[in-house]
């Protein structure tokens, strides 16, 4: 293995060092809004604060402003570059140059295409019409990162994700409410490789990426537990403990009829009306590295 | 104050040299009063809320006005739920970032527990329990139940003096370095480096004897003491018309304790690895079990994104990882009886097949994904992903102690079934599909079409599964003030053969070996009516609806509806498991020929409905109103069958006045019925007293479950004579129980008045109530206490003098109910607010 993770090492450091030619990706704002056809680059932001003098100073706070401030300024100034060539508007401003939130992406895209958001264009929220506004307010700082239009995390993908609250408001639950846990922990809500935007290849390497005490491998695997958590648990809460998806013996006895004690939530062999049911014998569910540990008792 | 260094480092930042042109931030202070009506774990089960002085918030920033920048965050600072941040760069050009967050998980206050925890070993300093009789199997009858009887008596006065309270909580704290860097303008770094230490316990477990109802069970606190150490090097590259990412992830994690090692409650540890007991039962005095294995767990993906003519786009996505688990293994047991089939101990490292774990587990996932709008309008995504997870762990054949415990102490021999080969499970899906979306002019309307193709081929499972998805969704905004969604899924998913039989292949044992009619590997490991609901057929119905109005601009509602129903009906039918019985056993031709019911056993339905409504209103800059409710309804319906394994082989050989019947008999199913309601409802609102001097906000917030079963069948009915009730004291006796509860409010408010341009007073006020039920952790007609709470057994009767039955296995020394106890809570606080 140390050969293995030396030579990604070094192909993860060939591909960083190489470097290319600055080139941004080009905004037809005609075919975006026809009226755009004939507008210039004004290239002057004063120009523009002049009339949205309210905008000015919160902007100045934002990560795009720095930015361009401080990194390279965009060849088209500073608010044009993400409101398009605004000499128009300038001479008459009437709101035509105005785009639709769908169009908006565009000039969103010209810079934050790659990375978290290379799914975009094949993401879930994209084609259920949500839009880059939808989630972010740019000209100023509503939250802490990420330029959200709510203060936290969580309330804004409530916002059309009310199922979730629900879920996130009952007994068992992970810490997303007290925030300790975020919603982009494990969703990348700009999409991704993974079914429901996970962030990670898996339900279950998600899981592992704070569960690493049940990453394993294991001797003796629980099959459903190393395919899919889901099949026992529902990540954003459940009345149940443990986010269990039904309650101790019965999740169980869902797939398991071995026969004798296994086969009832009751039966006097066995304390399955205590503590966590099988579980206070079967403690190993996630799976065993015990030799015993057939049947996960160990 | 828990943490004054880190604290006092983030407080001597603010000032911090050179960076002196540009200085702004706020800092929170302030100090609060909790008053409780109880102790309970949930109230801070995340959190870390007290009386005392806090550091509610904190944040500095400044910077040199060339680019460069320096700033720190903390939220509850010297808290046990403090996260602190501090961040320095230069904009866009490189940055560098610390962060430490620390999680708290409080489970219990009320766990009380004779052991006592030193590093994995779990000792009890008063000794074993002095049970007078020492049978693992005392007999069930006039003078069997009075002898477990009197065990228990003597366990519960032992607790009586022996219990002493221990902290059931774990925290997790974790410290991240990150560092980015620009290099050129197309080119971004980043490396990030993390360390979090998990500390403290959870409810654990330890059975000792053979098996049930041979079982000495205890609940108690089992030792966390994890490290999670992870470095990942990301690279990001984009062209003109191109993106890619290349990420490299390296996660080990360590337990600093390997293994548990618990004494046995009812043996004395001085009589060596084990104690003889009535029945040639060599009891082991101490139980084994390792904890969580160190492993290392490693990732590389690589992603390109590529603008392509005709406005489409194509993205790919690689990546690969490695599992890998190599601990030393521990004996199958800690007890010595010697095992006279090879003369060696069951406790020597020789016995096992192989010294080290040498699992591995390989997953390897390759994404494409094409999406066009060959005309204005249309959209067309087609896509393809392969997930597979290989795994490389040596099959070996053990033969394995149950519980610490032979089943002979004489022989040393264990069950013929315990001879077990450990399966390298694994599995590859595949999913393809079309989607299509169609903007229309009317109403700015988009349809969108879709189908998936899902195939799962798994090794060592029932059933490989294939599943066809269609998809139809309509979005449309017929007014200004109205907008709405809808969207219906239908999955129609199919075992490919579902083999009944799979696990057969994870017995090893010669078909001689079998000694009685239990046979597993040649007759059944699972009744064969029974479908497991995660490798069957499945059809599923999802609809979703959601619709907005804004009658005016300070008003918006939407109403959210989302129905599921999955349906696991796998046209069972009455089948012949015994038919090709090749195992080593005479089988009558009536057993052979013998026919199951045919009724699907296992989670058979699953239907959900949730209805939200969302309402905010603002009817002007002073007053913000808000509020939401919503219901979740969740339903399920599963079929058990219970019979008697001894007689899987003879199935017409069971006495047909026994309740625990064969594995033929109908009258042995029961059924539940479960309803999982929620309601969540939450009003918040703000209004500006005085604009811009007094504000005022508050919010409410109420959560409630009930879980109700709905029991029918065996259990309740007799499975001899169904039209007989059975007893809440039979030991097969259940019934519907009541529901389990839990309803939270929680009401904030908080009034801050600014005093000056930067500085804000404010008075806040919280109150919360939680509530919670549950049968299963307190007395019911099926489970009493002993004495106290922390000694249950089961109420059945199994003897002809009516006392409780003399079966150890239903017998639990635990750490308390689990309940976290009713409370209420008052938490008034006052801080102050400076900005500058």
């Amino acid at each position: 293995m140390k050969k293995f993770s030396g030579k990604i090492l070094w192909l993860a450091i060939a591909i960083a060092l190489t470097a290319g030619v600055a080139v941004a990706k080009d905004v037809d704002w005609t075919a975006l809004n026809p009226a755009f056809q004939g507008a210039t680059y004004v290239k002057d932001a004063t120009v523009c604060f002049g009339c949205h003098a309210e905008y000015e100073k919160p902007y100045s706070q934002t990560a795009h402003a720095k930015a361009f401030k401080f990194g390279k300024t965009p060849v088209n100034g500073d608010c044009e570059s993400c409101h398009g060539p605004r000499s128009k508007h300038v001479e008459n401003p009437n709101g035509e140059l105005a785009l639709a939130p769908a169009k908006q992406m565009a000039a969103c895209m010209q810079c934050h295409e790659g990375n978290k958001r290379m799914s975009w264009e094949s993401s879930l929220h994209k084609s259920a019409g949500v839009a880059c506004t939808s989630c972010h307010t740019v000209m100023l700082n509503k939250s802490e990162k990420a330029l959200l239009s709510s203060a936290r995390e969580d309330d804004l993908c409530y916002k059309c994700h009310t199922n979730v609250r629900s879920s996130m408001n009952k007994s068992s639950h992970h810490p997303v409410r007290e925030g300790k846990v975020s919603c982009s922990d494990c969703h990348n809500p700009h999409g991704s490789a993974t079914p429901a935007m996970l962030k990670f290849n898996s339900v279950n390497e998600t899981c592992h990426s704070c569960h690493q005490e049940k990453r394993g491998p294991f001797i003796w695997q629980h099959p459903p537990v190393m395919e899919n958590c889901q099949t026992c648990h529902e990540p954003h809460g459940s009345n149940n403990r443990k986010l269990q998806n039904a309650k101790e013996a019965f999740l169980c006895l869902s797939c398991h009829t071995y026969g004798g004690h296994v086969n009832l939530p009751r039966y006097n062999r066995v304390n399955t009306l205590s503590g966590e049911g099988c579980v206070n014998c079967h403690m190993a569910i996630h799976g065993s590295n015990s030799p015993s540990g057939a049947k996960l008792i160990r | 104050m828990k943490k004054p260094i880190i604290t006092a480092a983030m407080l001597l930042l603010a000032p911090a040299a050179g960076f002196s042109q540009d200085v702004t931030g706020h800092v929170t202070v302030g100090g609060q009063m909790e008053d409780t009506d109880t102790n309970s774990s949930k109230f801070n089960e995340y959190r870390d809320i007290d009386s005392g002085f806090y550091l509610y918030d904190l944040g500095v920033k400044t910077e040199t006005g060339t680019g460069y920048f320096l700033g720190a965050k903390g939220k509850n600072v010297g808290r046990d739920d403090q996260n602190l941040l501090l961040q320095g760069g230069r904009y866009g050009k490189w940055g560098v970032s610390l962060e430490w967050d620390e999680i708290i998980h409080n489970l219990s206050n009320k766990a009380q527990t004779p052991y006592v925890t030193q590093g994995g070993n779990l000792t009890l300093p008063g000794g074993a329990v002095p049970v007078p009789n020492k049978n693992l199997a005392p007999a069930t009858n006039t003078t069997g139940g009075p002898q477990q009887v009197a065990n228990d008596n003597a366990t519960a006065a032992y607790l009586a003096t022996n219990l002493r309270p221990i902290q059931i909580s774990n925290d997790r704290k974790k410290g991240t370095a990150g560092f980015s860097l620009i290099p050129a303008e197309n080119l971004k770094l980043r490396v990030t480096l993390s360390n979090e230490d998990r500390e403290g316990n959870k409810v654990g477990y330890g059975q000792i004897g053979d098996r049930p109802p041979r079982s000495l069970s205890v609940q108690f606190a089992e030792p966390i003491d994890y490290r999670t150490q992870e470095a990942k090097l990301e690279a990001d590259y984009t062209g003109k018309n191109f993106q890619t990412s290349f990420s490299y992830l390296v996660s080990k994690f360590d337990n600093n304790v390997d293994t548990l090692t618990w004494q046995n409650l009812y043996t004395d540890p001085a009589a060596g690895t084990f104690e003889a007991w009535a029945g040639a039962k060599n009891v082991a005095t101490f139980g084994r079990r390792p904890l969580p294995q160190d492993n290392l767990y490693q990732n590389v993906a690589f992603s390109l994104g590529v603008d392509l003519p005709m406005n489409s786009r194509a993205t790919a996505t690689a990546s690969y990882g490695l599992a890998e688990q190599d601990e030393n293994l521990i004996p199958y047991t800690t007890n010595g009886t010697v095992d006279t089939a090879d003369g060696a101990a069951w406790n020597s490292l020789s016995k096992l097949p192989r010294a080290t774990a040498d699992a591995e587990v390989e997953t390897k996932m390759f994404n494409l994904d094409y999406s066009i709008n060959p005309i204005q309008r249309l959209n067309l995504r087609a896509f393809y992903r392969f997930y597979d997870l290989a795994n490389n762990t040596p099959v070996s054949d053990w033969r394995y102690v149950t519980g610490d415990t032979p089943v002979n102490g004489t022989t040393g021999a264990v069950d013929y079934v315990n001879k077990r080969r450990n399966l390298a499970y694994e599995y590859d899906k595949q999913n393809f599909g079309l989607d299509t979306t169609y903007s229309l002019k009317l109403w700015a309307s988009t349809i969108g079409l879709g189908y998936e193709r899902e195939n799962i081929d798994r090794e060592y499972r029932e059933a490989g599964t294939d599943e066809n998805i269609y998809r139809v969704s309509l979005r449309s905004r017929p007014a200004n003030w109205l907008s709405f969604r809808t969207k219906y899924q239908y999955g129609d998913r199919k075992a490919d053969h579902y083999d009944a039989e799979a696990a057969h292949e994870t017995y090893w044992y010669a078909p001689a070996d079998a000694n009685n009619n239990i046979d597993s590997q040649f007759t059944f490991e699972n009744h064969a009516d029974t479908r497991r609901f995660d490798v069957t057929d499945r059809e599923r119905n999802q609809l979703d609806l959601q619709a907005t109005v804004t009658p005016t601009e300070k008003v918006d509602v939407s109403a959210s509806y989302r129905y599921r129903k999955d349906d696991y009906n796998s046209g069972v039918q009455p089948s012949q498991p015994l038919l090709h019985y090749a195992g080593g056993r005479t089988i009558a031709p009536a057993d052979q020929n013998a026919f199951t019911p045919g009724d699907q056993v296992g989670l058979l339905k699953d239907e959900r409905h949730f209805y939200g409504v969302d309402v905010s209103y603002t009817p002007s800059d002073r007053v913000r109103f808000g509020a939401f409710a919503s219901r979740e309804e969740a339903k399920t319906f599963q079929r058990g069958f219970e019979f008697d394994e001894n007689f899987k082989l003879n199935p017409s050989a069971a006495l047909t006045t026994s309740e625990l019947g064969p594995w033929t008999r109908e009258a042995m199913q029961w059924t539940a019925d479960i309803k999982d309601t929620t309601y969540t409802v939450g009003v918040d609102a703000g209004v500006a007293i005085v604009p811009n001097k007094l504000n005022f906000s508050t919010n409410y917030a109420f959560s409630m479950g009930k879980m109700e079963i709905g029991y029918g069948g065996f259990g309740t009915q007799s499975s001899v004579t169904p039209a007989t009730t059975l007893a809440d004291t039979n030991q097969f006796g259940f019934r519907t129980p009541p529901p389990v509860r839990n309803q939270r409010h929680t009401i904030n408010a908080t009034l801050a008045y600014d005093i000056a341009k930067n500085l804000t007073a404010a008075l806040s006020y919280m109150w919360e109530y939680y509530k919670t039920e549950d049968w299963q952790q307190t007395d019911n007609p099926w489970r009493e206490s002993v004495g106290s709470e922390f000694l249950t057994r089961d109420t059945s009767a199994t003897n002809t003098s009516g006392a409780v039955g003399s079966q150890w296995g239903n017998r639990l020394v635990n750490l308390g109910s689990y309940l976290a106890p009713r409370y209420e809570e008052h938490v008034v606080s006052v801080a102050m607010t400076y900005k500058f």
